[in-house]
């Protein structure tokens, strides 16, 4: 098992947890969130925060030893359920044809819009 | 790692979805909803419409070489508290093969309810050497049809846990103490499941007041350590109950959570915490 709890270009986690976890030939990730460089920077729209979330989430799986195209299943946490057009349409051209499985539903995530987790396997397809 | 196109008899996931992927032993199903395929509506009532998820699921897995059966553990989101009729349709369904399972209430969407789920694919001779862990010791018995852990392909997946000690009636008064319980019943389930607190890969979190985060973080904190999972936590309404914690751990290699080597408390230590 390995617990990668930072990446370059990535900003700090806000809490007690590891970005991503590497475990049995998955990777693991933290619920990703729409910031730049820190809480206090971060993309002015909604289209904007889905493309950080989206480039987040592709920094820590290619540092973990994934990629997008590996990603087996996503949870995405809206704050309101009229997110999911834009935030569906951006996803789609992403990811193009390798669509993991996907689950969404609106919650409270404190001031933040939009939260992204996945399951992805390693690209090499070895176990860690 | 494949993807299914699409499944006979059910309606597409929802944009930009595949409705399952299947990878190193594992299918992981997009979230079914109460949509039939000929008529993109859901069904009238709301029995109606979990049998309908259900069945919606149950082909999604066996597409996917799997059944509900081989199910290791399901998420729930409701939009409304109808918990009583969402078990007893669910028991019915399931029997004695119950998954490991967490249910919230999440904001009305479309449907009023969801079901994400992850199934071990059975080998050539349709097991796939799973085992159900339906009670720890020391813990409150469940409260409705779930396992409190199910293991499968040396993955440990357990049940959204919460600040119950003998039963419900009995938690912890103040936030803090209700962490500490929640968090000492997910480490007696992993103990009991041949893992324990520095072997969780993932975490997720349902808290019920987004004030509850800071004091959640440096409880959690102290528990887990320097063998901190990658985690995500979000604010959603859990009837009554103040918070749940669900976790995926690996199983300890051998010589198992005796070895002196791992951090992991034994039971008794739990219980005496």
């Amino acid at each position: 098992m390995k617990r990668l709890a930072s990446f370059p270009g990535l900003a700090p986690a806000i809490g007690p947890f590891s970005q991503a976890v590497v475990a049995g030939g998955f990777v693991f990730t933290t619920g990703q969130i729409p910031l730049i460089s820190g809480t206090d920077d971060r993309p002015a729209d909604f289209a904007g925060s889905v493309r950080q979330v989206l480039s987040n989430l592709e920094t820590v799986l290619l540092g973990a030893g994934s990629s997008l195209e590996h990603v087996v299943n996503i949870t995405t946490y809206l704050s309101g359920p009229d997110q999911f057009e834009e935030y569906d349409s951006i996803f789609a051209e992403v990811f193009g044809a390798q669509l993991p499985a996907r689950t969404s539903v609106c919650v409270g995530i404190w001031d933040f819009t939009f939260e992204i987790q996945c399951i992805a396997v390693l690209t090499d397809g070895v176990g860690a | 790692m494949r993807r299914l196109d699409t499944v006979r008899g059910v309606a597409a996931p929802k944009g930009a979805a595949s409705p399952a992927v299947v990878a190193n032993g594992f299918v992981f199903a997009s979230g079914q909803v109460p949509e039939a395929a000929d008529t993109n509506e859901p069904p009238a009532d709301f029995a109606g419409q979990v049998r309908l998820v259900l069945s919606n699921l149950s082909a999604t897995l066996e597409a996917a070489g799997s059944s509900l059966k081989h199910a290791v553990k399901i998420t729930t989101f409701l939009t409304d508290p109808r918990l009583a009729e969402y078990n007893e349709v669910y028991s019915e369904v399931f029997g004695d093969e119950l998954p490991a399972r967490t249910t919230v209430m999440v904001a009305g969407g479309e449907f009023a309810i969801e079901v994400q789920c992850i199934a071990a694919v059975p080998g050539p001779d349709h097991t796939c050497g799973s085992r159900r862990i339906a009670y720890a010791p020391g813990m409150a018995p469940v409260l409705g049809p779930y396992s409190q852990a199910v293991i499968a392909n040396g993955f440990v997946f357990t049940s959204g846990q919460i600040p119950a000690r003998s039963s419900m009636a009995d938690q912890p008064e103040d936030f803090g103490g209700k962490v500490r319980q929640t968090l000492n019943n997910l480490e007696s389930v992993l103990i009991e499941a041949g893992s324990g607190l520095d072997l969780v890969a993932k975490v997720t979190t349902y808290l019920t007041d987004p004030d509850q985060l800071d004091e959640y973080n440096g409880i959690y904190a102290d528990f887990f350590g320097s063998c901190l999972p990658a985690r995500t936590s979000c604010c959603v309404d859990i009837w009554d109950i103040a918070l749940e914690i669900e976790c995926i751990a690996v199983v300890a290699p051998d010589p198992g959570p005796e070895d002196p080597s791992r951090a992991g408390r034994t039971q008794d230590e739990v219980a005496t915490s």
